[in-house]
């Protein structure tokens, strides 16, 4: 299972990290680990029917009404005559929606997402997002990273603080949550024994394998004195150098025939899903998918404008159709949530470039077997008429994303400290999660 | 002019034992983990968190005992070095020396003074289609060359360059008018060339204007394709959120629509890459922007002017707002300084922005007083950083820079490639996750001895004038840290180096774990 041929000096790096970080770091306890900035919680209990979370951001600001086209408003067609997907009854060859009420279709991009949603498994919210109306991706991607809308001076994230207020799902685990991203997201910022990776089979440290040994101790005890986030992070990254090592990602076989897309972020689920499997203590995983900005010649319709949003939504709908089919209907020891979201949706009307223009209300997707599926949530649809829309431009929000992510923590990732985690927000729970 | 005479020392943050933490948080500590047997009572840290835009962040806890590795640096005049320049190298210490601080602040900030001819003409011989014309580049037969010699340039320059202030001001700039090369290509040599080196230490309000000029601009942001009636408001936004006002500088999404009909017609034309009014896609109804009204214009030909006109005068409102001023001062005070900048400093570059109208060096003095300088913590190397600053303090060998540039990649910032258009990051918690990489690039440029690359010459600049361990401790502590070097790294070091045989090997160890260190990973 493990390859040796490209990864000289990793035995060394295996029993030293044990040996000088994992004794070390048990001497330090839990609590040490806590943030000071946390107020007081009660830790939520580490328990087998727990879930793993898999939280994906569509940056850029994805155009929902593209994805799940609301071809029950008459709106939608006059306001985008060049974008617009047609509906399932509708005449003629063009590429229709895929029904999934009366109301709500897939995009023909999205198709390979109704196994999933017709099992039962996969939510679509609608009119969802940020209660801040901020149309800046800057603003708007961060509020919903830490959880609180138009707060400049919380730093940490709210899947960062829901892994500071639960017990690690398994006491050993040298790692508990990753961004499979080129930096650690601000969602992650602030949970205990996390970090970027945005290879993990390519996560090693190099040199000569006589002194990796000696090296390492001198790093352990450099380090050891470093400001933080510095200082764990080096604890963490050495001790995750041994756990990466034992799994074999180049050689993971799928389960149920799945196919993820041979593209950054099939790779990132594909990884994921190795991560899962291999069961080594891995709780939380954010993924990005970007190409979301789709100012100009969008290509929502398949054949237009390059299929250029179509190709992103196979690419989005096909990895997750794969996860859905290899994780979701396959072995793992804990259950798995996964989650989709993006920093806002975009204008209801097409502006003159083919494209759409930032904007408010969004697509949110939860998936899982314990997720209450196979529908379209909305908290009544208000609508695409000009009257109805914010600015006079944009889909309202009447849908806190919150509302999705909390019900998630509380019913399934077992965390109660909502306040701790969504800080000022009042929970409403929809529904969301299975009785 | 501040000079280093008015140099305060550093007060420490305030003692903190622990003694602040509630006790009720204690008692669950001790309840709530359960198997917890060591109380975290120091967790606090002085470690600047930094933090992407806006509002500093507001120091709501209190400052922990483990100190940031600027306690350590008392020499205001290497604090400067560290502040202006993409890493310390003898050379430069000592004409910082030479010079004093005022003096090599000034001989810095003048830097089309400074006769940088030599790296000039190294470019110029290596990376040659840099000095094509936009036409010609456009009919190069790419394969990554065009982007290749541009990426080679821009890491060339920024380490061997004598010119560093500027370097790291080219850097700020091109993250501030950030650009995706995959979208734009060829374009950005030109934008380069035209918008950020020409008044990277220049007047803000010619920058912005050329950016608004500039074909990789308008096509990254899709205003090339903006027409009326129904325009794109992707640049209009941005020239408001991230180029001036700030996102919280006080326009309204309404604003944005106005602006946005204001510029319809700015475009570019796509070969070879400059700059165009296409009057017939501009909006020539009566517009209000930010309280100012914009009447209606002919819409013939012999109104054009007059229509391209409402865009200039639309800048130079932005250009003139406050809320510009205290926004690039912030940023600009984020970069030079500190994560969190005073606000007396981010007040004072404001009016400074306003008195010069909008004069980069006037600000760069300001924010870089000897006091402020002393007073600021340490930031934290982003990886160009990191690979410039440890190039810069042991490379004196360069063939080809490409494959040391490439590295990049594995260090996740590879330049131009950061896909959306605010820049890459400059905070702590983005970066400092990347530990191996970081280590890895260690080993790589430690060992880094070939002819056709680079040479580390540990001989000539380690293993000399002594050629023992304290020796060779003693150069890294001068050349790395400009002698700086915490004691109980320096000792750890030679302990590690006197632990097996001495050689050349063990030597390029040593390197690696210098670079390696945390200390090394702040300027």
């Amino acid at each position: 299972m493990h390859d040796e041929t490209n990864d000289t000096g990793c035995q060394e790096y295996r029993s030293l990290a044990r040996r000088d970080f994992l004794v070390r770091g048990a001497g330090f306890g839990i609590a040490a680990m806590l943030p000071s900035w946390l107020p007081n919680v009660v830790l939520a209990q580490s328990s087998s029917s727990r879930d793993i979370i898999v939280s994906v951001f569509l940056s850029g600001g994805c155009d929902g009404m593209s994805l799940v086209v609301p071809f029950g408003d008459p709106a939608y067609y006059t306001g985008r005559p060049n974008i617009s997907i047609a509906r399932p009854d509708a005449a003629g060859t063009e590429p229709k929606a895929i029904a999934l009420d009366n109301f709500f279709g897939f995009s023909p991009g999205m198709a390979p997402l109704m196994p999933a949603y017709t099992a039962g498994d996969l939510l679509v919210a609608h009119a969802t997002g940020s209660v801040d109306t901020s149309r800046s991706h800057f603003d708007a991607q961060r509020y919903i990273e830490v959880g609180k809308p138009r707060d400049l001076n919380l730093a940490t994230g709210w899947l960062g603080r829901h892994l500071a207020t639960s017990t690690p799902l398994r006491s050993t685990a040298p790692l508990r949550a990753l961004g499979l991203t080129s930096g650690l997201p601000t969602t992650l910022v602030g949970g205990p024994k996390t970090l970027p990776i945005s290879s993990p089979s390519a996560f090693r440290v190099d040199g000569s394998s006589a002194t990796a040994n000696a090296r390492a101790q001198f790093l352990a005890a450099n380090y050891a004195s470093a400001v933080e986030p510095v200082s764990a992070n080096a604890l963490d990254a050495t001790n995750t150098i041994a756990l990466l090592q034992t799994i074999n990602f180049s050689g993971y076989t799928t389960q149920n025939g799945a196919v993820y897309p041979n593209t950054g972020f099939g790779n990132a689920l594909k990884s994921s899903a190795a991560l899962i499997k291999s069961d080594v203590g891995i709780e939380a995983i954010h993924a990005f998918l970007g190409g979301w900005d789709t100012h100009s010649a969008q290509g929502s319709r398949p054949g237009i404008d390059n299929s250029y949003m179509h190709n992103r939504m196979l690419e989005l709908s096909g990895a997750l159709a794969a996860f859905y089919a290899d994780v979701m209907q396959g072995t793992t020891a804990n259950g798995v949530t996964l989650v989709v979201i993006s920093e806002f949706g975009r204008n209801a009307r097409e502006n003159g470039d083919k494209g759409t223009d930032h904007g408010r209300g969004n697509v949110a997707f939860a998936m899982g077997k314990k997720i209450n599926g196979g529908r379209v949530l909305t908290n009544s649809w208000p609508g695409l008429a000009r009257e109805n829309l914010e600015s006079g431009q944009d889909l309202r929000v009447t849908l806190d994303h919150r509302d999705i992510l909390a019900e998630i923590v509380q019913k399934r990732l077992g965390n109660t400290n909502l306040s701790t985690i969504f800080p000022d927000y009042t929970p409403q729970f929809r529904n969301v999660v299975k009785a | 002019m501040p000079t280093p005479t008015d140099v305060v020392t550093r007060e420490q943050d305030g003692p903190d034992t622990g003694t602040t933490t509630p006790p009720s948080r204690r008692r669950f500590f001790v309840l709530g983990a359960g198997a917890v047997a060591t109380l975290a009572t120091t967790s606090a840290t002085t470690a600047q968190t930094g933090f992407p835009r806006g509002k500093p962040i507001k120091k709501t806890q209190p400052a922990g005992i483990r100190p940031d590795p600027s306690t350590e640096w008392k020499d205001p005049l290497l604090r400067l070095v560290r502040r202006i320049t993409m890493g310390l190298a003898p050379a430069e210490i000592a004409l910082a020396r030479q010079l004093g601080y005022a003096g090599y602040l000034e001989y810095q900030l003048n830097a089309s003074a400074i006769d940088d001819s030599v790296v000039d003409a190294r470019i110029a011989m290596q990376m040659p289609l840099l000095s094509q014309t936009a036409d010609q580049l456009r009919q190069a037969p790419d394969g990554g060359e065009v982007y290749n010699q541009l990426a080679d340039m821009t890491m060339y320059r920024a380490a061997f360059s004598k010119k560093q202030l500027y370097e790291r001001m080219v850097e700020f700039w091109t993250d501030h008018f950030s650009t995706l090369y995959d979208k734009i290509g060829h374009f950005k040599v030109i934008d380069d060339r035209q918008v950020i080196r020409p008044h990277a230490l220049g007047k803000f309000p010619d920058m912005l204007r050329a950016s608004a000029n500039s074909a990789a601009m308008l096509y990254y942001l899709d205003q090339a394709s903006s027409r009326k009636p129904t325009p794109n408001e992707n640049y209009a936004r941005e020239i408001m959120e991230l180029h001036s006002l700030g996102a919280d500088g006080g326009y309204t999404q309404n604003d944005v629509a106005q602006l946005a009909r204001i510029l319809t017609g700015w475009s570019i034309n796509y070969n070879p890459g400059t700059f165009v009014f296409n009057f017939g896609n501009h909006d020539t109804s009566a517009k209000t922007f930010l309280g100012t009204n914009f009447p209606a214009t002919g819409t013939n030909a012999a109104a054009a002017a007059a229509m391209k006109a409402e865009g200039d005068t639309a800048i130079t409102m932005l250009i003139n707002h406050p809320s510009t001023a205290r926004y690039l001062s912030l940023k600009m005070a984020q970069w030079l300084l500190a994560y969190t900048p005073p606000a007396a400093v981010v007040d004072a570059t404001a009016a400074v922005y306003t008195a010069t109208g909008g004069d980069i060096k006037a600000m760069i003095r300001t924010i870089l007083s000897g006091k402020n300088v002393m007073a600021s913590p340490a930031k934290y190397k982003r990886p160009f950083h990191l690979i410039t600053s440890s190039v810069r303090s042991m490379v004196t060998e360069v063939t080809n820079i490409r494959a040391v540039r490439a590295r990049l990649s594995q260090l996740d910032m590879e330049s131009f490639y950061w896909e959306q258009p605010d820049g890459y990051p400059d905070r702590v918690s983005w970066w400092s996750g990347l530990v191996t990489q970081r280590w890895n690039w260690a080993t790589y440029i430690s060992n880094l001895n070939s002819a056709t690359v680079a040479r580390v010459n540990t001989v000539a600049s380690f293993r000399a004038p002594q050629d023992n361990a304290a020796g060779v401790i003693n150069q890294i502590n001068g050349r790395l840290f400009g002698g700086e070097m915490p004691r109980a790294l320096g000792s750890a070091l030679q302990a590690y180096l006197m632990a097996a045989t001495y050689n050349d090997a063990r030597v390029r160890e040593t390197l690696a774990l210098a670079v390696s260190s945390q200390e090394f990973q702040w300027y």
